[in-house]
C-alpha cells in the first residue's frame, strides 16, 4: 500500500485530505506543523508527501529545503493559498515536484498525485 | 519571497551613497577654491590699498610740481638783465602756495650766489641777515653755483628738492638762459604746515575716486602720515584714532618730505581680516547647503523606505487574507467533492463532514472583515482596530483568527 504523509495545521483540511486519500487506498501519516512533517517524513517514509506552505514555526518551503538538503528524494506536492508566480517558482526551485493552489479539487489533487508517482516510478526503473 | 527586501535596502544604501560621495567631492573642491581664492583676495586687497598710497604720493609730488613749474618758472632775462625788481612783481602775481619762504639766487657773472629773499609785505626782493635760514639756503644752491661758474648746461630743466635740513626744506627751480647755461635759482623753502593742513588732505580725498567702486565700499580706507620725528600729523578720520587702527601698508614718501611715513589701514577689517570672513560666510553656506540637501535625500530615502516597507507589509496581507480565506474555502470544497461523489459510508461520517462545512463556512464569515475593514468602522472601533491591527501585524492577526 502506498503512503502518502500530509502536513496540514489546519484541521479540517487534514480530515478532508487523510478520509479522501484513505478511500482511494493510500496508508496515510498527519503531521501539524514542520517539525512533526520532517519527524515523519524520516520515520514513516512515505511514497509522497503533501505539504502546506503556511505552517507554524518551519514553513512548508523550509521543510522542502531541508528534506532535499537531507538527500531525501521523496515526490511532494505543495498546497498552498499563494498563487502568486514567484511562489509557484520558489517552491518548485527549492526542490517540489508540483505545486497545487487552494481551493483545488479532490480529483485534480488526486490526479497530479498519481502523475508525480508515475514520473518518479519510471525515473526510478529506467527502460521499463 | 523575501528576496526583494535586502534589495531594496541595498538600492536605498547605493542611492545614498551615489548622492553623498559626489556632495563630498564637490564640498571638498570648493573647500579648495574658497581656501586659493582667500589667499588671493587678501593680496588683492592689499594691491589695492597699495595702489591707493601710490595715489596719494603720486598728488603729493603733482602738487609741488605744479607749483614749481607756474611759480618758480621765471624768465631768464630777470637775471641776465639783473631786473630782481621784475621777479618780486612775479611772485607777488603768481602767489606761489605752499611756501614759507620764496627766495631768487643769481648766478650771472660777478655775483656770489647769496640768495634774495622775498618780502611779500612790500613786494621786494631784499639780501637778509645772515641766518640759519639763508644758511640752508645757500647751501642747498651751491651745486648750482658751482655748475653756473664752470658754465655748465642742464637740460632738461627740472627742479630739486633739497631736505638735508629738516627745518628749512627747500625746492630750487634752475633758470636757465638760451643756450641752456644756468643763470639763476628760484626757489621757495616749503610750508611744513601747509603740507600737512592742505596739500595732503587734498591729495587723500583726490585720490578717494581712484580706487575701484567695488572696494571702496568694504576697505573705506584711513590715511595716516607721521612726521619724520614720529608724531602722528595727519590722519583722514581722526575718530579712528581712538580705535587704534593699526596701517597695514606703510612707506615713506618718495618726492618730498620723504622722511615723513604714510600709512593706510582699512577701516573695518584688515584684507586678511575681509577675506578670512569671506571664506568662513561662502564655506558655511557651501556647508549649510550640502547639509540641507543631505538631509532632504536621507528624509526622501526615509520615505522611500517606509513605502517600500509599507508595500511588502501590504503584500504580506494580502498573502495572509488569501491564505485564511482559501483554507477553509478548500476544505468545503474537498467535502463537498467527497459527499458528491458518494465516497462517505456512514451517516456519521457525512455529520462530521457536515460539521466541518457548517464550522468552515462560520470561519469564513468571521474573516469576512479582512477583506472590507472599512465596513467596520461604522459598527464600532473594535472591527477597525482589529483590521488595522491586522495590517500591521499580519502574523498577529492571522494567528488571531485561526484561533
Amino acid at each position: 500500500m502506498r503512503k502518502v504523509l500530509i502536513v496540514e495545521d489546519d484541521p479540517a483540511m487534514s480530515v478532508a485530505l487523510r478520509d479522501g486519500f484513505e478511500y482511494e487506498g493510500f496508508s496515510v501519516a498527519l503531521a501539524q506543523d514542520g517539525e512533526a512533517g520532517l519527524r515523519l517524513a524520516t520515520a514513516e517514509l512515505p511514497d509522497l508527501i503533501l505539504l502546506d506552505v503556511m505552517l507554524p514555526r518551519i514553513t512548508g518551503l523550509d521543510v522542502c529545503k531541508k528534506l532535499r538538503g537531507d538527500g531525501n528524494r521523496v515526490p511532494i506536492i505543495m498546497l498552498t493559498a499563494r498563487g502568486q508566480e514567484i511562489d509557484k517558482v520558489l517552491g518548485l526551485k527549492l526542490g517540489a515536484d508540483d505545486y497545487v493552489t487552494k481551493p483545488f479539487g479532490f480529483m485534480e489533487l488526486m490526479a497530479r498525485v498519481e502523475a508525480v508517482l508515475r514520473r518518479c516510478t519510471s525515473s526510478e526503473t529506467p527502460g521499463t | 519571497m523575501k528576496l526583494g527586501r535586502p534589495l531594496h535596502r541595498q538600492t536605498l544604501w547605493i542611492g545614498l551613497v551615489a548622492v553623498l560621495v559626489p556632495l563630498l567631492i564637490l564640498l571638498g573642491l570648493q573647500y579648495r577654491w574658497l581656501v586659493k581664492l582667500d589667499s588671493t583676495s587678501a593680496l588683492a586687497q592689499q594691491a589695492t590699498l597699495s595702489n591707493y598710497l601710490e595715489a596719494v604720493t603720486s598728488e603729493v609730488q603733482y602738487f609741488y610740481s605744479g607749483v614749481a613749474e607756474r611759480g618758480l618758472n621765471l624768465p631768464a632775462s630777470v637775471f641776465t638783465q639783473n631786473r630782481l625788481d621784475k621777479a618780486a612783481h612775479y611772485f607777488k602775481k603768481k602767489g606761489v602756495a605752499g611756501a614759507k619762504r620764496l627766495f631768487v639766487v643769481n648766478f650771472v657773472e660777478g655775483k656770489d650766489g647769496y640768495p634774495f629773499f622775498f618780502e611779500p609785505s612790500c613786494a621786494s626782493l631784499a639780501l637778509p641777515p645772515w641766518s640759519p635760514e639763508v644758511r640752508a639756503t645757500y647751501v642747498a644752491a651751491a651745486p648750482w653755483r658751482i655748475l653756473a661758474q664752470k658754465g655748465g648746461v642742464v637740460e632738461p630743466v627740472t627742479f630739486k628738492i633739497d631736505e638735508r635740513d629738516p627745518e628749512y626744506r627747500i625746492l630750487l627751480y634752475p633758470i636757465t638762459d638760451e643756450s641752456s647755461k644756468v643763470v639763476g635759482l628760484a626757489g621757495m623753502i616749503l610750508d611744513e604746515a601747509f603740507f600737512e593742513e592742505v596739500v595732503l588732505p587734498a591729495a587723500v580725498a583726490k585720490s578717494l575716486p581712484k580706487l575701484s567702486p567695488g572696494s571702496r565700499g568694504h576697505l573705506d580706507p584711513i590715511v595716516s602720515a607721521w612726521d619724520a620725528k614720529g608724531r602722528l600729523a595727519f590722519m583722514s578720520d581722526w575718530s579712528a584714532k581712538r580705535k587704534g587702527a593699526h596701517p597695514e601698508i606703510q612707506k615713506h614718501l618718495p618726492f618730498v618730505f620723504s622722511d615723513w611715513t604714510i600709512g593706510i589701514a582699512s577701516r573695518h577689517a584688515t584684507a586678511a581680516q575681509v577675506a578670512r570672513k569671506n571664506f568662513l560666510l561662502n564655506i558655511g553656506l557651501s556647508v549649510a547647503l550640502a547639509l540641507a540637501l543631505l538631509g532632504g535625500i536621507v528624509l526622501a530615502l526615509r520615505t522611500a523606505s517606509r513605502e517600500m516597507k509599507l508595500s511588502e507589509m501590504k503584500s504580506d496581507f494580502v498573502s495572509n487574507v488569501s491564505h485564511e480565506l482559501r483554507t477553509p474555502l478548500a476544505s468545503i470544497r474537498v467535502f463537498g467533492e467527497l459527499l458528491r461523489l458518494g465516497r462517505v459510508e456512514s451517516p456519521e461520517k457525512a455529520r462530521e463532514y457536515g460539521e466541518y462545512i457548517e464550522t468552515e463556512s462560520r470561519r469564513l464569515g468571521r474573516r469576512e472583515h479582512l477583506l472590507h475593514p472599512s465596513a467596520h468602522r461604522s459598527a464600532g472601533g473594535r472591527g477597525r482596530r482589529r483590521a488595522r491591527r491586522s495590517f500591521r501585524r499580519p502574523e498577529r492577526g492571522l494567528r488571531c483568527a485561526k484561533c
